[in-house]
């Protein structure tokens, strides 16, 4: 009896979790819930690395502090050339009577847990509704897209990363501006390209970026590289698989992309 | 019997194993060994709900199962479900769990949690996830193998403190 009640209880949840909103806010409650939780169960690692911040050689202190210097005026000099362009860019926008690529505002967010089932992929965020995030907040760590915002708490959001097995997201060839759909299937470093037509151009190697046309992602950010393209004469599509740039096991600090119609 | 001379203490002493379970539960590990993480959360569901079969039930397994489901944020009743038909399976053999030799408990429990994990992975497909067989036994395995380590551990426990 008791196990009529609960299991159906149970499945209830669970049909009403997967096939409707009604759960929503719930869903959000729980991401608060749950972040203390992470954050305990991360602390091992933490000591580990204030143990290692903490006894750190100088040596090494100066060493990895000289590469940064060298660093930061290669990028700046990059920045310089950059500060050009954009100022080209613009005029040439002004003369096409395009409107004008306006810069996006980010908040800068740490890693605080992962999804302990290994065929989920998502994390969770130390920034929720008080810093501002949204839902559908694209999310990039330091070298392309990584996912996006799914659920909201107060403090703390989930991401939902584009490898997962139930993510996709369109995507444009940066060398010719194909546009595609990348999908997730659940693998860290592989994402796949639906509907590849076997005739299209398309090479190994070729860098794929967000088009924006899902109106979910801002265009224009580094999505992920081509490493394999199977052409069978046979098969109505190509088999082409990307390797995503961001680097989806490793970054601890990401970035939450705020787009300007969003804002107010 | 603890639970009938001192329930707070039984009762505190199954709530801090169940939260030292859920925090095993989601310790980060490296991505490739995730599918070796143990089902601790359902060998102490079995062995709390074999030892107190008339106070620990199926709602209790069906609590730390929803408990479960909020901290690994998946779709939520997979792990109460699975829980709950473990808990119910226990309630109706535990003597009969009791009276085998460890070996055989143990192949009894990797059943009981091949069930779980055939559960978790129904709910779980409603979403649209779908676990490969390989890491369904590799799970099975692994958590069955535990069993005597949780079984005598705990028993061990109890005997060196007196909460028998």
């Amino acid at each position: 009896m008791r196990l009529f009640v609960w299991g159906g209880c149970a499945l209830l949840l669970a049909v009403l979790y997967n096939y409707t909103s009604l759960l929503e806010p719930l869903k959000n409650r729980a991401v608060d819930l749950a972040a203390p939780f992470y954050w305990v169960a991360r602390l091992p690692s933490k000591a580990e690395e204030w143990a290692d911040n903490r006894l750190m050689s100088r040596t090494r202190l100066i060493q990895e502090n000289n590469a940064f210097r060298t660093e930061n005026l290669i990028l700046n000099q990059k920045l310089q050339k950059n500060a050009a362009l954009e100022a080209e860019n613009f005029r040439l926008r002004q003369l096409l009577n395009a409107s004008e690529a306006i810069e996006d505002k980010v908040l800068i967010a740490e890693l605080i847990g992962v999804s302990p089932d290994p065929l989920v992929h998502k994390v969770l965020l130390n920034r929720g509704r008080a810093h501002g995030v949204y839902e559908g907040q694209a999310v990039l760590d330091a070298f392309g897209l990584m996912g996006q915002v799914v659920d909201v708490g107060e403090r703390y959001c989930l991401v939902l990363l584009i490898t997962d097995s139930t993510h996709a997201l369109p995507v444009q060839v940066n060398r010719n501006g194909v546009r595609l759909v990348a999908e997730g299937v659940g693998d860290l470093y592989r994402l796949k390209l639906r509907h590849v037509a076997n005739t299209l151009d398309i090479a190994v190697g070729d860098l794929l970026v967000s088009s924006g046309l899902g109106q979910r992602f801002p265009s224009g950010y580094p999505v992920a590289e081509v490493v394999a393209v199977e052409v069978d004469q046979g098969q109505p599509f190509a088999n082409v698989l990307a390797r995503p740039m961001a680097q989806m096991n490793r970054s601890r600090h990401v970035l939450l992309v705020f787009e300007r119609h969003k804002d107010s | 019997m603890l639970v009938e001379r001192q329930p707070s203490l039984f009762y505190s002493m199954v709530a801090i194993s169940i939260v030292l379970a859920l925090f095993i539960a989601i310790i980060p590990i490296a991505p490739g060994y995730r599918v070796l993480r143990p089902e601790l959360v359902c060998l102490l569901v079995i062995y709390w709900v074999i030892s107190a079969p008339q106070h620990l039930g199926v709602t209790f397994a069906f609590i730390v199962g929803f408990c479960q489901d909020l901290l690994e944020q998946v779709s939520w009743g997979g792990h109460a479900l699975a829980l709950a038909l473990v808990a119910y399976i226990c309630l109706n053999s535990y003597q009969r769990i009791k009276s085998y030799s460890l070996w055989h408990q143990t192949l009894w429990v990797s059943v009981l949690i091949g069930l779980h994990q055939v559960a978790v992975n129904w709910v779980q497909s409603l979403a649209g996830y779908h676990a490969p067989m390989p890491a369904l036994l590799a799970s099975i395995v692994i958590s069955s193998l535990l069993w005597p380590v949780v079984l005598i551990g705990l028993r061990r426990f109890r005997q060196r403190f007196r909460l028998i």
